[in-house]
């Protein structure tokens, strides 16, 4: 027979016209290679139907289950239970929209993260569908899968205590992302257009180095060395910056 | 989370403000370290530290020196204090993260804001109490230390080696490619010899005084 788990989970579903947002204890027997997304389903399949929560892979690649697990952000699906006391708690992720109970609208941040950084590659030739991709040596290719591995998930942006206190702040899945475009050849972007939308208290100059996103990314990428990256490349950028011709702040997406 | 930002601010502002903070952070640690230096030389004895606060005072190196730092120390705080959480809802909502998540780093920023003020209010005491009593003699500091002000020093010392060492261990994290652990070390090390050698210089104003 397995422990008898203690779950204690967040509830309010605003939608539904619930009024007051509380917790909710649930037991249940925990099964071997039990994961908390494991866990929920049978929560909802056996105590409670109406109990909110986001799944799609369970394989820690979709990043939609991002949780506060006993406090720290983590992926459900990659969570086991085992690995938990036998009392948890449950919260959904801090900053996001909730949707309700542990579901979270991570969603519209970052696609908004995305608009306000133009982070997608800029780049002046047409997308020619009968021509070969060009080629690119597997060195910069690996190191520009390093930042693509984010999946999203926001475990990062929910544990910067910077991002709490700034909210244009775009913290490190932002700042990851884009390194991923300074790192790309075919971004045609200068260094000076980097700068405009790195460069500033809301962009690198906002990190405080604090860790929370590494430490807490469920992905593990290597945070630490990104944001470096960037600040040293964004400091260099900003120092050469002749200031003039970039000043305005249309970005020439070209 | 989007505001539109005032078009004619110098995009190079907070560049500027980041190197600031990072260059008179480390001069500051730097100076802590030399006064700590010069103070430690009162072991040798009182005459050892008279010669040399007067060999410093002769060349003006004490006033300028006085002067550079409180002119760093504005630089520092001009540049660090657009960090720190404005009212009460940002501290508090800084100390919830640090606690939720139980992350080191995190408290430990969120204790620089603490550290950071009390230095500068210590610090402000310290020099203060200094300069009304110009010239530095060794009998001086050691009446002082050993009359009211040991506990004062103690939290001054403790204070701003603790700011010291975590602000350098930031500033390494953000720039360095320096494993965080062996980094950890190296600064708990340093601050840990530093701190020797101030808690000596400590003790041996502390026993001057009792002679005296
Ligand atoms: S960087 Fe890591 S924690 Fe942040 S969104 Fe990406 S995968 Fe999640
Ligand atoms: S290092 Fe700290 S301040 Fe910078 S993005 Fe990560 S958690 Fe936020």
């Amino acid at each position: 027979m397995g422990r008898k788990l203690t779950l204690d989970i967040f509830r309010y579903n605003p939608s539904a016209g619930w009024t007051k947002p509380g917790m909710q204890t649930f037991e249940l027997e925990e099964t071997p290679g039990m994961n908390v997304f494991i866990a929920l389903t049978r929560i909802r399949e056996e105590h409670d139907p109406s109990l909110l929560f986001d799944f799609v892979c369970r394989t820690a690649l979709c990043g939609s289950c991002g949780m506060l697990i006993n406090g720290k952000p983590r992926l459900g699906c990659k969570t086991f239970t085992r690995d938990l006391p036998a009392r948890t708690t449950l919260f959904p992720l801090p900053l996001f929209k909730l949707i309700g109970d542990l579901s979270v609208d991570t969603g519209t941040w970052f696609r908004l993260l995305a608009l306000r950084t133009g982070a997608w590659l800029h780049t002046s030739r047409a997308f020619a569908h009968s021509i070969l991709e060009e080629r690119m040596d597997n060195e910069t290719a690996l190191k520009i899968f390093e930042a693509d591995r984010c999946i999203e998930c926001g475990c990062c942006i929910a544990a910067c205590a910077k991002v709490h206190v700034q909210d244009e702040f775009i913290g490190a899945a932002g700042i990851n992302r884009l390194a991923r475009f300074l790192l790309d050849p075919r971004d045609e972007r200068s260094e000076a257009q980097h700068y405009e939308v790195l460069g500033s208290e809301d962009g690198i100059f906002g990190c405080m180095g604090l860790m929370g996103c590494m430490d807490n990314c469920p992905k593990d990428l290597p945070l630490r060395d990104q944001l470096a990256y960037v600040r040293r490349r964004m400091t260099a950028a900003g120092l050469a910056w002749g200031g003039k011709e970039d000043g305005s702040r249309n970005r020439k997406t070209k | 989370m989007v505001r539109a930002k005032a078009l004619d601010q110098n995009p190079r502002t907070d560049m500027y403000l980041e190197l600031t903070g990072f260059t008179s952070g480390i001069l500051l640690v730097g100076f802590l370290w030399v006064h700590a230096f010069f103070v430690v030389t009162v072991i040798f004895g009182a005459s050892t530290f008279n010669t040399l606060s007067r060999f410093l005072e002769q060349y003006y190196l004490t006033q300028v020196g006085i002067a550079l730092v409180f002119l760093i120390a504005v630089a520092h705080i001009g540049s660090v204090a657009r960090r720190i959480p404005t009212g009460f809802r940002e501290h508090r909502s800084v100390w919830r993260v640090a606690g939720m998540m139980r992350h080191t780093d995190t408290y430990g920023w969120a204790l620089q804001v603490v550290t950071g003020l009390a230095i500068l209010v210590l610090a402000a005491i310290h020099i203060w109490v200094v300069l009304i009593d110009w010239p530095i003699e060794a009998v001086k500091s050691a009446r002082r230390v050993q009359a009211d002000y040991l506990l004062f020093y103690i939290i001054l010392l403790l204070v701003a080696e603790y700011h010291s060492g975590v602000g350098i261990y930031r500033q390494f994290v953000k720039w360095a490619k320096i494993r965080r652990r062996s980094l950890g070390l190296a600064v708990g090390a340093a601050i840990a010899f530093i701190l020797a050698v101030n808690v000596g210089a400590l003790w041996a104003l502390f026993r001057l005084g009792c002679i005296r």
